[in-house]
């Protein structure tokens, strides 16, 4: 009997010995990489406009029009450093076409793993924002709002903030920005454009609420953070002007001049950038000591926002080719 | 006497009845073995005494509704010794004959001990035609539900019954009926009987008895084993973990039954079985020819389309006194599922899954008379109570499996609160856990389009029928050749139903109004059943009454009572080695509930996505003429011959409102006929080996007033007149023309060896012509010539089991192996209905390419998880215009388009262990 129940046995240690097989699996494709590897590196090809580019120093997070939303909803895209391919794009509202514009714009990454960034809705086809909102969310959920502030501001002397830009974390806890006023403005032959008219910078505490205005940032158009961790500035009466507002300090001092209008302002391994309101606008770098312009990065087109690259002498650059502002790497000589 | 007129007269005037499933009949004949004279007064009774039956002044008795299953007769007189067989086999529906010769007591000689069998064929009493499969035949067969036993029977496919719609059986599990009134067109029971708890499963098709309604073609009987004297049981382990990819599908299987003594003269069968496959549904679809197809080189197992199932069974048999028993049964069946969608193929393990759960409790009384009484009468109050809940939704979380297909915990389903709770206001909104469809870029090809994150659909499908029923059925017997049956049935239903479409947006954004509905059915049935024999002749005739009330109202209706009369007649006879039956019989069943309420339908291509219930729908009828010679060709070969015509009407139909075409309702509409020829040779198992040989003929034919098919018929006449016909008629959904099954068994001799010698095998082929179907234009929305008038390819199928038991003590263990379309045929089951071939016809894959690139031919830059660097054929770092794109789209849509579910089973092998005692 034992000798027949044998085979029995061994076809049961078989049976519950052996595993099934699998069905087959979906994999991600691989990251391609950069598209090249010595910048200028263009980032992004979007036929779309890509704006607004914040950077940490492992992911650049911008403001995207993507191809193919009828609705001309702006999103969130967030394009890690050296890998090629989009991690993330997060939108509010649908992709079908509706009778709202939802744009993010402005963000900004923390430390702390949360991203702040405007929030407009408007009317297709119609200058301005109908609702404004700034909004913190965790940078794995953008479009879920961890706090949310809605404009208008209104400064301690009235003045009444309609639009804030150039978002950026100074410190845990506290969002720095430039603050100003929004307005649409009639040209000629019946066009008309928003303008912005700058009061200066201000911080506001994302737990408390509370707006403070910089002293001696007052009129900066632009800012950008200096190495000591106070700030360089460019103010609307002098704009070819850079300014260096020490930390706790409420005098800016003059550090030298651009050799043109500067409309963009940014720090790329403890140098003052500037972006110059020249045909076609380029980049010129300023040597914070002696205060003079030392050239200017060659770029591909005409360059809109930059942002620095933490830890590196690259910066990443909005630039107008054709029709579209794309994302480009570029780095200083 | 006046009884006997009276039904005598019920006979000729109303002919009616057929006699029950839930038993069988032993008749025959005492007499004394010296003088071969008959022995009046003889008591004959089976196993423990408290049946049996008194022999009249011909030495006749006859011992009504006995179960079915082996029972030890004895029969006794005075002044004779008595004298035993002690394995008589009862199948329900058929009488046997058992003979015995009495010896006086001055004559000394040892009782009989053998076995006798019933003759299914040479058996006058048996007016139907029923085709029987014991439980130890199941066991033997490759088969594992009773369903796929049933599918072995002649005149079955596919689930429907001599070409009739899905649903118009019923299942009577020991003497009461179960039957999904909710949708059983469209669903399944949701509640198995497993194959193990089985004594015997009877179909019958013809010659339908009077004591069960709610069906039109066919009842599937189904007799529970009861507990034995001793203990007793198996457990057994199916799996095909060792086998190859492409064999492996993922099945394990466990099975354990135990029975035996509980407390005293109580008895009792239990039976758990539990089921799992990593892929629920395998298709034997070719692989794809597209390298970059991840199924390209795992093409046998399909993704998140797992399923696991549970069963169990539970009975007690509780002798109250001499002639009194009460059984109480309990059946819990759970089944889980996750549905693979091609739409989310590369979604991951996300997609929509299903739960369907049934659970059936019965008590059932019995009360027999005294085997000394002149007039038996057996008496059986039933109770039971069925419940079936079905929901499909949007899985929660994947499938989650743990080991081999089995999850244990199943699936948590998006919305189903709102769904169980009926909440049509909550679910106006968006349903949590439903997420917005988009396309996923991760697929191949990268282009947005046809594959997505999500399911479009967005389906929440929620519904629950519960049921209570009474019945009181009288067996009265007087004499041996006169039968009455008369009995009386009461059903209290509730009916829940929910669904929503489109359960991640909000109804204000587009999404189709939620749609529930709540109401309580009532049916009442009576019948009467007379059989009278006579020599070689039975006649046996019947009338049924049924009334039916869906109690449900929409706004432009309400429910009535509808009633209807069922009589029937049958007249068997046998001439030599054959008997000859006819019989006619008028049966109905009530429409599927779900056509009485609204209901939201993710179809637009037809109704439109919402459909209007129609609350006064009646009663679905046919009308059934049945022929049957049945012969012994020798002694081992029998032959069963058999035609019917069968006059469908009232079949529920969806009748267009004006001249919108999404404006539908039902109504009892329809009508058609069913002819067939059925032919079995059959030939017993002796000598090691037995053959079943079954052939059917069938066409069945619907005939539709509905103005969509009418207006294809429109004709011009010469003159211009314009002919509208007042009748269309094309071949109903399961009209196969012909069919083949052949069942061989064979017994290896133990003379070839030890492990060899008793090794069993089994062999089931199939053969049958192919279904209809309707061809459409490319678009769908135009139909090619009368409905149903395309073919299916025909389908075969060859199974075999393998068995050897090793011991023959107490414990045995057996080894065997069960193979499924052993030659991995690849059968077609469906087809596209636009071209006519499970795959899309080259043009129409071009016209699916070119609709999704003309929603979305946006360029797909370098930093999108979209962009393939193989498609950018110029390097610019864009994948655009139509040289780039197109081909992507094209190699998508073919992709998407791939026939998956168009094909049958592959090949199935699972290995098993049983160990019995």
């Amino acid at each position: 009997m034992a000798l027949r129940l044998a085979p029995t046995l061994a076809i049961l240690i078989i049976l519950v010995g052996c595993d099934h097989t699998s069905p087959y699996a979906v994999d991600d494709p691989e990251p391609l990489g950069p598209f090249s590897d010595t910048p200028p590196i263009r980032l992004t090809f979007n036929p779309g406009d890509d704006r607004y580019p914040t950077a940490s120093s492992d992911v650049v997070v911008f403001s995207r029009l993507e191809a193919g939303r009828s609705d001309f909803d702006r999103c969130l895209a967030f394009l890690p450093i050296g890998v090629g391919t989009l991690s993330q794009v997060s939108c509010v509202g649908s992709a079908a076409s509706d009778s709202l514009v939802d744009t993010m714009v402005e963000p900004a990454l923390s430390s702390d793993g949360r991203v702040a960034y405007v929030r407009d809705q408007g009317r297709p086809f119609r200058l301005g924002a109908t609702t404004r909102r700034l909004v913190v969310a965790p940078v794995d959920a953008p479009s879920i709002p961890a706090a949310e502030f809605a404009l208008p501001f209104w400064l301690p002397d009235g003045r009444r903030v309609s639009a804030v830009q150039q978002l950026s974390w100074p410190r845990a806890g506290v969002l720095r920005f430039v603050v100003g006023d929004e307005s649409i403005v009639s040209g000629g032959g019946g066009s008309a454009d928003t303008l912005f008219a700058a009061y200066g910078v201000a911080d506001l505490s994302v737990q408390s609420g509370e707006l403070l205005e910089i002293v001696g940032a007052d009129g900066a158009i632009t800012y950008a953070a200096a190495p000591d961790s106070g700030m360089w500035l460019i103010r609307a009466g002098a704009p070819r002007v850079l300014l260096h507002l020490p930390r706790d300090s409420v005098q800016a001092r003059v550090v030298g001049a651009f050799s043109a209008d500067v409309s963009i302002l940014a720090s790329v391994d403890g140098e003052p950038l500037g972006v110059l309101q020249v045909a076609p606008p380029n980049v010129e770098r300023l040597d914070p000591t002696t205060g003079i312009p030392v050239g200017t990065v060659p770029a591909p087109g005409r360059v809109g926002r930059i942002h620095g690259v933490p830890g590196s002498r690259r910066f990443v650059a909005e630039i107008m080719v054709g029709n579209a502002a794309d994302l480009w790497l570029l780095e200083l000589p | 006497m006046k009884l006997l007129a009276a039904t005598v007269l019920l006979a000729f005037t109303a002919p009616a009845p057929l006699w029950s499933q839930s038993g069988g009949m032993i008749t025959g004949q005492v007499a004394d073995a010296l003088n071969g004279q008959p022995v009046p007064g003889a008591i004959v009774t089976l196993d423990d005494g408290a049946r049996g039956s008194t022999t009249d002044q011909s030495g006749r008795y006859i011992v009504r509704d006995v179960a079915s299953g082996y029972h030890r007769v004895v029969a006794r007189a005075a002044g004779f010794q008595p004298a035993t067989w002690d394995s008589v086999l009862v199948t329900a529906g058929r009488s046997i004959t058992v003979d015995f010769q009495l010896r006086p007591e001055a004559v000394p000689l040892p009782a009989l001990a053998v076995e006798a069998r019933p003759d299914r064929l040479l058996d006058p009493r048996a007016p139907q035609s029923i085709q029987t499969i014991t439980g130890a035949e199941l066991r033997d067969l490759p088969v594992t539900t009773l369903a796929e036993a049933i599918e072995l029977q002649a005149g079955v496919v596919d689930g429907s019954f001599r070409g009739g719609r899905l649903g118009q059986e019923i299942l009577v599990v020991d003497g009461l009926g179960i039957k999904n009134q909710l949708d059983a067109s469209t669903g399944r029971l949701g509640l198995r009987i497993p194959t193990v708890a089985l004594e015997e499963a009877t179909l019958v098709t013809s010659g339908l008895s009077a004591v069960y309604g709610q069906a039109l073609s066919g009842i599937v009987a189904a007799s529970t084993r009861d507990g034995g004297d001793a203990l007793a049981g198996r457990v057994a382990l199916e799996t095909d973990r060792s086998l190859p990819a492409g064999w492996n599908v993922g099945l394990d299987r466990v099975s354990a039954t135990l029975g035996g003594p509980l407390v005293g003269r109580v008895r009792f069968f239990a039976v758990f079985e539990a089921e799992a496959r990593v892929d629920d549904d395998p298709v034997n679809a070719p692989a794809p020819g597209d390298t970059l197809d991840p199924r390209s080189s795992q093409p046998h197992l399909l993704p998140n389309n797992s399923g696991e199932r549970y069963d169990a069974l539970g009975k007690l048999t509780i002798p109250l006194g001499q002639r009194e028993t009460l059984r109480v049964l309990g059946v819990v069946s759970e089944s889980r599922r996750c549905l693979f969608d091609p739409e989310l193929k590369y979604a991951g393990e996300r997609g929509p899954a299903q739960r369907l759960s049934g659970r059936l409790a019965s008590i059932h009384l019995r009360r027999t008379s005294s085997p000394t009484a002149r007039t038996a009468v057996i008496a059986d109050l039933r109770v039971g109570y069925f419940e079936r809940e079905a929901l499909r939704a949007p899985a929660l979380d994947p499938a989650g499996l743990r080991l081999g297909g089995f999850t244990f915990a199943g699936p948590e389903f998006a919305g189903e609160a709102i769904a169980v709770s009926r909440d049509t206001v909550a679910a106006l909104d968006p349903i949590p856990g439903v997420d917005p469809p988009q396309f996923v870029a991760n697929a191949p090809w990268g282009i947005p389009a046809f594959f997505t994150t999500s399911s479009t659909r967005g389906q929440i499908v929620w519904n629950r029928f519960r049921e209570g029923r009474v019945r009181l059925d009288v067996l009265i017997g007087p004499g041996t050749d006169t039968d009455l049956r008369a009995g009386a049935e009461y059903v209290k239903q509730d009916v829940q139903t929910f669904t929503r479409l489109e359960a991640y947006r909000s109804v204000t954004a587009g999404a189709p109004l939620p749609v529930s509905s709540s109401f309580s059915p009532v049916q009442a049935s009576g019948y009467m059943e007379l059989q009278q024999r006579a020599a070689d002749l039975t006649i046996t005739a019947g009338l049924r009454a049924d009334v039916f009330n869906g109690r449900s109202s929409q706004t432009d209706g309400v429910s009535g009572t509808k009633a209807t009369l069922g009589p029937r007649v049958a007249v068997s006879t046998s001439l030599g080695r054959a008997v000859f039956v006819a019989g006619w019989g008028r049966f109905a069943q009530p429409p599927d509930f779900q056509y009485l309420v609204d209901a939201a339908f993710d179809d637009t291509l037809r109704t439109g996505r919402f459909r209007r219930g129609n609350p006064d729908l009646g009663f679905e009828t046919v009308t059934q003429y049945d022929f049957q010679v049945r012969a012994r060709v020798s002694d081992a070969v029998g032959l069963r011959v058999g035609v019917y015509v069968r006059r469908l009407d009232g079949l529920i139909a969806s009748v267009p409102l004006g001249v919108d075409p999404d404006s539908a309702v039902f109504g009892n509409a329809d009508f058609g006929t069913v002819k067939g020829l059925e032919v079995s040779v059959e030939r017993d198992f002796r000598s090691g080996v037995g053959v079943r040989a079954s052939y059917v003929l069938q066409k069945a034919e619907a005939t539709a007033n509905d103005a969509r098919d009418l207006f294809r018929r429109l004709q011009i006449t010469p003159v211009g007149d314009t002919i509208v016909p007042a009748t269309t008629a094309f071949p109903l959904d399961f009209d196969r023309r012909h069919s083949v099954v052949l069942v061989g068994r064979a017994r290896v001799p133990p003379r070839w060896g030890v492990v060899p010698g008793g090794t069993e095998f089994t062999v089931i082929g199939r053969w049958s012509s192919g279904l209809p179907f309707t061809r459409t234009s490319v678009g769908g929305d135009l139909l090619i010539g009368v409905p149903n008038s395309e073919r299916l390819p025909g389908q075969s199928t060859l199974d075999v089991l393998v068995r050897r038991v090793f011991g023959t003590g107490r414990w045995r263990v057996g080894v065997f192996a069960d193979v499924r379309n052993v030659l991995n045929r690849r059968n077609v089951v469906a087809v596209r209905r636009d071209s006519g071939d499970p795959s899309a016809a080259e043009g129409q894959i071009v016209a699916m390419a070119e609709a999704a690139y003309l929603a979305n031919p946006q360029p797909i830059p370098y930093e999108s998880p979209r962009y393939r660097p193989w498609a950018d054929l110029d390097g610019d770092g864009l994948v655009s215009g139509r040289s780039e794109l197109f081909p992507l789209f094209e190699r998508a849509a073919r992709d998407f388009a791939q026939p998956l579910f168009f094909y049958g089973p592959p090949r199935l092998i699972r290995a098993g262990v049983e160990v019995l005692f």
